[in-house]
């Protein structure tokens, strides 16, 4: 597999580097260095990224569905959508991250802030892809349903909502990869009793670069699963969505 | 029988655009209209309007003296476009009009089933839409017309997108159908073979805005094979609505238009 090769021999240029340069394991540590300290860390980084994953899986969740709601009303109301969907393109474009003081300001030091950045990082691709998918339902199908004489609901449940899945995930997916890093960026800013963040924190005040990578490591194999695992249940969801065409005679 | 369609004085305009201009229709319980004209002329607007999908600007549309403008639902209507839902398979999808209209899911189901062979369809029930053929596809929405139970069916070019010999062979399909289950049609075609084949009445219609400049009584007998369209009494009613359809002005320019 190209990519894991490339990476390996990346992961090798960076071990000679640190090794023929002499640098500072403080500073930079080699890869085997980090291959030590996540072996040796095991216990507490397994533990700390079971907070982490908690806070991500619970935004994940929060942000899709408020996305999604906040679509469907857009979608549902002319006046709603063109109140609404400025906001979200302009708001869309902060970071959640920057939010993180502010949250914890607003929600105080426990779970809450750090879930709402991962559900801000989530809700928005989520609300975008959602509402645009609603927005270019075929009006035929939507006629079509109406000459059965559908309610709105009808027309939602058989319609609108099953044609924006796809988006719907690729807006979840897209969003996975920010979201673990996220949390552990907000665990940082304050508060937190565990998390990789909190990890990364301390391995800081201890000057144990080894540490931090790790711990970094473990944040990108999250992600790296999480979009997997998305993308898994987008086929699931959706597999009409995925199927070749093989015409019938 | 049920099922009598009454259309006197339509008229619409979208926007500056007369469309429809005082058309008559009348369909007898049972019948089969095939409207026939050149793209743009309104052909799908009346079947819109006969669907309750779309208030014209003026005159009435009826089934069984009771007006359907404004209220969806009462007739099965089969758009031109495939409208199939891909995210279902065949069997929901030819179950979908009787589920909104009501019937419980797993009975529109069985209902449906009980059709598939019957529409051609037996073993590609759990196919995906995106894996049947277009003339499956056709299918599989005449089976949820049907399933609607309305009865009357507003049938938009239903074979207007498949090759002429698949075509041909769900026309005939089509009338064998049609005189089990008794439907009065309103079937909207370019194809004068296809309004040959099909209809008890052709009713030509003028290049936009549309009105009815000719009505052709079919006497055919019944089945009618493509064969059976040319014959000399067939060929006659060809020759008849080729003319009506294209009167030989000087002009003969023909305004255009999405259909
Ligand atoms: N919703 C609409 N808004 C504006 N114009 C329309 C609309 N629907 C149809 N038209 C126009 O009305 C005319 C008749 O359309 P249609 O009934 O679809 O024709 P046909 O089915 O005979 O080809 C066409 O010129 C078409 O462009
Ligand atoms: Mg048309």
């Amino acid at each position: 597999m190209p990519p894991l090769a490339l990476l390996a021999l990346l992961v090798a240029a960076w071990e000679a580097w640190v090794r023929v340069a002499g640098i500072d394991p403080s500073v930079i540590p080699a890869p085997t260095r980090v291959a030590a300290a996540l072996r040796d860390q095991a216990g507490p980084l397994y533990e700390n990224s079971l907070t982490t994953l908690a806070e991500t899986l619970i935004g994940l969740g929060l942000g899709a569905v408020l996305g999604l709601v906040v679509a469907i009303v857009i979608a549902g109301s002319r006046l709603a959508r063109s109140a609404v969907e400025p906001l979200l393109v302009v708001l869309q474009t902060v970071p959640p991250i920057v939010l993180a003081p502010i949250l914890v300001l607003a929600l105080g030091f426990g779970w809450a802030p750090r879930i709402a950045v991962v559900t801000a990082i989530v809700f928005f691709p989520v609300a975008i892809a959602a509402a645009g998918a609603f927005v270019s339902a075929d009006p035929s199908r939507i006629e079509l349903m109406r000459s059965f004489g559908a309610s709105r609901l009808d027309v939602l449940r058989h319609v609108t909502l099953p044609g924006a899945v796809p988006a719907i995930f690729d807006g979840v997916r897209i969003s996975a990869a920010y979201a673990v890093a996220g949390a552990a960026i907000s665990e940082q800013i304050g508060g937190a009793e565990g998390g990789l963040g909190l990890f990364i924190v301390r391995s800081q005040r201890s000057f144990r670069a080894d540490q931090v990578v790790a711990a970094v490591v473990v944040i990108a194999a999250l992600s790296v699963v999480i979009y997997a695992v998305v993308g898994l249940l987008a086929r699931k969801a959706a597999p009409w969505h995925h199927i070749h065409r093989t015409e019938a005679p | 029988m049920t099922g009598r369609v009454s259309i006197r004085g339509l008229g619409h305009r979208f926007g500056d655009l007369p469309v429809l201009d005082d058309v008559d229709v009348e369909v007898q319980p049972g019948e089969v209209a095939a409207l026939i004209g050149p793209t743009g002329c309104g052909k799908s607007t009346i079947l819109r309007v006969l669907g309750g999908l779309l208030r014209p600007t003026a005159g009435t549309a009826e089934i069984d003296g009771v007006s359907v403008v404004g209220t969806p639902g009462r007739a099965g209507y089969m758009p031109q476009s495939d409208t199939l839902m891909p995210w279902y398979r065949a069997l929901p999808n030819a179950a979908l009009g009787a589920e909104v209209r009501g019937v419980p899911a797993a009975e529109a189901r069985r209902r449906a089933r009980a059709l598939f062979a019957r529409f051609g369809l037996a073993g590609f029930e759990d196919s995906w839409p995106s894996q049947l053929s277009g003339g499956m596809r056709q299918r599989v929405a005449l089976l949820r017309t049907v399933l609607t139970e309305a009865p009357v069916m507003l049938l938009d070019e239903p074979f207007g997108a498949l090759d002429a010999i698949t075509r041909g062979d769900l026309q005939g399909w089509l009338a064998e159908l049609i005189a089990e289950t008794g439907h009065t049609v309103v079937l909207v075609t370019h194809d004068i073979d296809e309004a040959l084949r099909l209809g008890d009445d052709v009713l030509v219609m003028s290049p936009r805005p549309g009105r009815i400049v000719d009505r052709v009584r079919v006497e055919l007998p019944r089945p009618r094979p493509a064969a059976a369209l040319v014959e000399p009494a067939a060929t006659r009613l060809k020759a008849r609505v080729l003319a009506s359809l294209d009167p030989g002005d000087a002009t003969g320019a023909r305004p255009g238009g999405q259909t």
